[in-house]
């Protein structure tokens, strides 16, 4: 039985299978099965909402450039993800970007958190500590965490995606949970 | 019916007056490049002359094998792309990339132990080898890398190492009929050190145009 993750991508692939062959009509399926993983995953790499969506689009407007080189019946998702990536390494040289800091002061980030019901102050904390913890992850274990936990993709996937190896995904995915725990430690331990 | 999403709105509007090739543009566009690096060594080896020497037909057959097997191995990886749209993982493509020079060495050495007794030939014939072999790579180099212009998403740079290797090795399958010299040392600088050269220039290609571009805002 095929799960609904396994369905969609199933249709996501089928689009793309005929995206690639010239069917305009096609776009709007593949926007729909791809667009909401390709933002929550944009939304962990970029400093703001609006740049979420701005690489969004770079990233729908590449596949679309890029679609006659498409290979015929592979996976889209590995490749949609990749061009979002490149479109997020991208948009960091032309910005000259810093390094990653902590971004739970960007308001466009406090929304998710403000959103939660304001008699879960613990729950908005910890929402909060995450967040910033994961903000300040080296950019290459923050991307591994996001494809391998919030995207779901196997280890192979993932590495295909950030061209590494499976073991280097590993390593990364283990060295960002781990200082995810340790900050969640941190924060219990005052309490007692 | 009227879009919800904002940016897909504004997508499909786009999108509707931009025009992209179509796989069949692209498998078109594909195919002729890669006749074009075909007629290129055919042609490429034609001019320089096929020159047996004093070389037995199993040492030439050997020779032929070894730099074919090179040759078909870079340029599979680079072509079929193991079923993915994004190509054969990195270290595939690294390990092929540097295992390439080494396995000329070993298998035109080690299955042909007879020309460690060769007499050493002049600088001036090292020079030859390595400028025609240069300039028959050139064919493949490009024709390759037309194959995989903008395809390459992820770590296009070591892509380009292989197509580098790939037109090296095509390169030295035609030399191997032209050129009857057997001392190792012409072998290493003239025939095999192209290939690590054309590896490293095909990297740094690579790096820069098999990637997709991004479209300018």
């Amino acid at each position: 039985m095929v799960s609904p993750v396994g369905e969609a991508l199933e249709v996501a692939d089928a689009a793309m299978a005929r995206y690639a062959q010239g069917d305009a009509a096609a776009f709007s399926t593949l926007y729909d099965a791809l667009a909401p993983r390709l933002r929550s995953y944009l939304l962990g790499l970029a400093r703001s909402r609006s740049q979420a969506e701005d690489l969004l689009q770079q990233t729908f407007l590449q596949l679309h450039d890029s679609r006659g080189r498409f290979l015929p019946g592979a996976p889209v998702r590995p490749w949609a993800f990749s061009l979002a990536r490149n479109a997020f390494i991208d948009s960091v040289r032309r910005q000259k970007r810093q390094p990653v800091s902590r971004r739970d002061s960007d308001p466009e980030l406090r929304v998710v958190s403000e959103q939660l019901p304001s008699d879960e102050p613990v729950a908005r904390q910890t929402a909060q500590l995450l967040r910033a913890e994961l903000a300040a992850l080296p950019a290459a274990q923050r991307e591994a965490l996001l494809l391998v936990r919030d995207e779901g993709m196997s280890h192979a996937e993932a590495a295909t995606v950030l061209g590494t190896t499976v073991g280097g995904i590993k390593l990364r995915v283990h060295r960002a949970v781990e200082a995810l725990r340790s900050a969640l430690a941190a924060q219990e331990s005052p309490r007692g | 019916m009227v879009e919800t999403d904002p940016l897909k709105a504004r997508l499909l509007q786009e999108l509707a007056h931009r025009s992209s090739p179509t796989a069949r543009h692209v498998a078109a566009q594909r195919r002729l490049a890669l006749l074009g690096t075909g007629l290129w060594l055919v042609l490429g080896t034609a001019a320089i002359g096929i020159r047996l020497g004093p070389r037995s037909f199993d040492s030439v057959l050997v020779e032929l094998t070894v730099w074919l097997l090179a040759a078909s191995l870079a340029t599979g990886l680079i072509l079929r792309s193991g079923g993915s749209a994004l190509g054969y993982p990195r270290p595939w493509l690294l390990a092929t990339a540097l295992a390439i020079p080494p396995f000329l060495i070993a298998g035109l050495l080690l299955l042909d132990p007879f020309r460690l007794f060769c007499a050493p030939v002049s600088p001036k014939a090292h020079l030859g080898c390595l400028l025609t072999g240069l300039g028959l790579a050139l064919g493949p180099l490009l024709g390759l890398l037309a194959a995989r212009w903008r395809a390459v998403p992820t770590r296009p740079g070591y892509t380009g190492a292989c197509i580098g290797a790939a037109a090296g090795s095509w390169a030295g399958l035609a030399m191997s009929l032209h050129c009857s010299v057997s001392e190792p040392l012409h072998l290493l600088v003239a025939h095999i050190a192209p290939v690590a050269l054309l590896g490293l220039v095909g990297a740094i290609a690579g790096a820069a145009g098999l990637a997709p571009r991004m479209t300018p805002r």
